[in-house]
């Protein structure tokens, strides 16, 4: 939620945030939609591949490195399309018809689904942690495959961690910035995991917040 | 592209709101070129914020404007929106619950411009459906343990048929931790303690009161306990993510111990009583359970005996507002609202099962419409105890059913007993409100369907329950043949 308060309201006392100038920690969880809206990943020439009817693409990579955010990114930029996450346990849920079809942990789709998902005539987007492109191929679709998480150099960081502090902002005003050095700092210690990262962040600005840690916003 | 500047002022941001009073204030808009709103939606409603998932609620929504902006203009509307009753503000470390006045306006380009702000509710006494559900929680954790060892078999022994030896010694080792297990953490302090009891006089209490119990044992043997503790705690419990990536993060908000007893034997047959209190703090928070997001407070007793395995307990607690009696007293005003609509469903119910029973079809809704069941729905469906009681109500009832199509199902589920053999499942939408449906078509409706494309429907059908994943009501649709 992007908070844009009136400029001569009176402050919010009880808010503890509030010192700082936000409305909550910027790195706790967000919605979907938030997560979208805040992405920043380019995803333009993906929606142009996705124009062709057999085209799949492919996000593979590990844990908390973007495959997620890219998929509701292109949800939210597609509105035909439709999204489903794959659990790790059974039962398998609904997958609606789309276009395109987006498949979230595709590698866990049980086999019934699949050949349902494989014979949609759909485009599809799945991300996965295994290489799926044999059966895409097998049932005729020119796969894209993309790696997740190579690209998370400190630039990177920098901008999308000072978006979802921008995202918590309480009114106009002077926010706490994460400077280019936070981020390469950051990188160094967490290589190219966002999610790390972010629940990092949280603790120290709960920590700051309490007291705890001295630090400067 | 034009920018529409959306903010809203509070009369008073520093306020403490409570139940059943009104947030006031004004929304200001500036607009930088002249547009065209299509509503300017104003509501109040909460959020958690942290670890957790996100969960939510609205209160209410109100459109307090349409029509035409002018470029260059400030315009101010005011509001008077109701604050709601539950969950209170929050704020811990890794679970917050604000309050909030969102604004919206919907306007032809690529994202409607909105603004928030945060108020404070405190809430003095427990809405009367929230005392429901926590009866619902009550009978839960008196359920018997017996229930999930009765459902592991079920899962367990049909694999045996198919994995043979494999799945014999897979079974084996895991009931052998089980057992392990067991007699270390149940039957070997058992051995020792016979059976002792926590029991606390109200377990339903509100800040600033004083929690009274006591610990009862009777002992096989004479034992010499290093220490009998007793520990109050209130505990932040988050979840995050979902599948693999599901993480529970855990807080201790406040801890209390207390040492009944140590060093003092406790004699073979004869009983002994160890009586204990605590002063719960008069800030103490709120007990809370919001979609994988919860405030769960707990009484724990643990007995350290020497070279033996330790013996506890744990018993929930439950803290509501202060001047709120006993859940049984509240539960008598509980026929309001929600649950009366659900009782007159029910009614309905049992009407329309008993005329089923005579002419074998499903059961017609008697006087309730579908345009009511929806209104009723959708009243409710931020809210998982009444929303279970309403479908509950209307499950099996049957319906001339208006349903604007969205999409077909490519795969209905693995395990979705509805859907018709042949047949395939649409979701689609009530027109007004919008009220999620799923709707599982008959084949020989099929040809029906594909021509309707995304249009509106109109047939009978079956209410046959509520798909919580994806919050939509199920109907299944009857076959023309």
């Amino acid at each position: 939620m992007m908070l844009t308060p009136y400029d001569k309201s009176p402050s919010i006392d009880w808010l503890p945030w509030a010192r700082f100038n936000l409305h909550r920690n910027p790195f706790g969880e967000l919605t979907q939609d938030e997560r979208a809206e805040l992405a920043v990943v380019e995803v333009d020439y993906l929606i142009r591949m996705l124009g062709d009817p057999r085209q799949a693409i492919q996000f593979i990579g590990e844990c908390g490195r973007g495959k997620t955010t890219r998929m509701l990114k292109l949800r939210a930029n597609l509105p035909k399309s439709s999204y489903t996450y794959i659990p790790e346990l059974p039962p398998c849920p609904p997958i609606v018809y789309g276009n395109p079809i987006l498949v979230d942990e595709a590698q866990r789709l049980p086999r019934s689904a699949r050949r349902s998902v494989l014979r949609s005539q759909c485009p599809l987007v799945f991300a996965t942690h295994k290489d799926l492109s044999k059966p895409l191929r097998k049932h005729g679709y020119r796969v894209h495959t993309e790696h997740i998480g190579k690209g998370n150099g400190p630039e990177l960081v920098c901008e999308l961690l000072n978006r979802r502090i921008e995202a918590s902002r309480l009114r106009s005003g002077l926010i706490p910035v994460l400077s280019i050095e936070d981020a390469e700092s950051l990188v160094a210690e967490f290589g190219n995991d966002i999610r790390g990262m972010e629940n990092n962040l949280y603790l120290k600005f709960q920590e700051i917040l309490e007291g705890r840690i001295d630090g400067e916003m | 592209m034009a920018k529409c500047d959306l903010s809203i002022e509070l009369d008073q941001p520093n306020r403490v709101y409570h139940e059943g009073e009104k947030v006031e204030g004004v929304v200001h808009v500036k607009v930088d070129s002249s547009v065209n709103c299509k509503g300017l939606v104003l509501s109040t409603g909460w959020k958690t914020h942290g670890r957790g998932n996100v969960a939510s609620g609205s209160v209410e929504e109100t459109t307090v404007f349409s029509g035409q902006w002018t470029q260059g203009m400030h315009y101010e509307y005011r509001f008077s929106l109701p604050a709601g009753d539950w969950p209170q503000t929050y704020h811990g470390k890794f679970l917050s619950i604000d309050h909030y006045v969102e604004a919206k306006a919907k306007i032809p380009w690529a994202f409607d411009p909105k603004a928030a702000t945060p108020f404070m509710l405190r809430v003095t006494q427990l809405p009367s459906w929230h005392a429901e559900e926590f009866r619902q929680i009550l009978k839960k954790s008196n359920k018997p343990q017996i229930i999930g060892l009765v459902l592991l078999a079920v899962f367990f022994v049909p694999q045996l048929l198919f994995t043979g030896w494999v799945g014999a010694a897979v079974l084996i080792v895991l009931g052998s931790v089980a057992a392990v297990y067991w007699l270390k953490q149940k039957f070997l302090p058992r051995y020792l303690l016979g059976t002792p009891n926590l029991h606390v006089q109200e377990d339903t209490l509100g800040p600033g009161s004083e929690l009274v119990g006591e610990f009862i044992v009777r002992t096989r043997k004479t034992v010499v306990p290093n220490a009998i503790t007793i520990a109050l705690r209130g505990t932040e419990v988050c979840v995050s993510g979902s599948g693999s990536n599901k993480r529970t993060h855990k807080n201790v908000i406040f801890e209390q111990l207390q040492q009944l007893q140590s060093n003092t034997p406790l004699q073979a047959g004869s009983e002994s009583r160890c009586p204990f209190s605590f002063q719960l703090p008069e800030d103490a928070a709120l007990s809370v359970d919001v979609n994988e997001n919860s405030l769960i407070w707990s009484i724990e007793v643990e007995v350290d005996i020497p070279r033996w395995p330790d013996w506890s307990k744990s018993k929930p607690i439950f803290i509501v507002p202060a001047d709120e009696k006993r859940l049984d007293a509240a539960s008598d005003q509980s026929v309001a609202g929600v649950t009366t609509s659900s009782v007159q469903f029910g009614t309905e119910k049992s009407k329309a099962d008993d005329s089923a029973k005579e002419d074998s079809s499903p059961a017609m809704a008697g006087g309730v419409t579908f345009v009511e069941t929806v209104a009723q729905i959708w009243a409710v469906r931020g809210d998982r105890g009444p929303l279970e009681m309403v479908v509950d109500a209307v499950t099996g009832l049957s319906f001339i059913v208006e349903a604007q199509v969205e999409r077909r199902l490519l795969y209905a589920g693995d395990e979705d007993p509805h859907v018709y053999r042949d047949g395939y499942a649409v979701w689609a939408f009530y027109p007004e409100p919008k009220l999620p449906l799923v709707l599982y078509v008959p084949h020989d409706l099929g040809d029906e369907f594909e021509q309707l494309g995304r249009g509106i429907w109109t047939g009978k059908g079956v209410i046959v329950g509520w798909d919580s994943l994806h919050g939509r009501l199920q109907i299944k649709l009857d076959s023309i043949s």
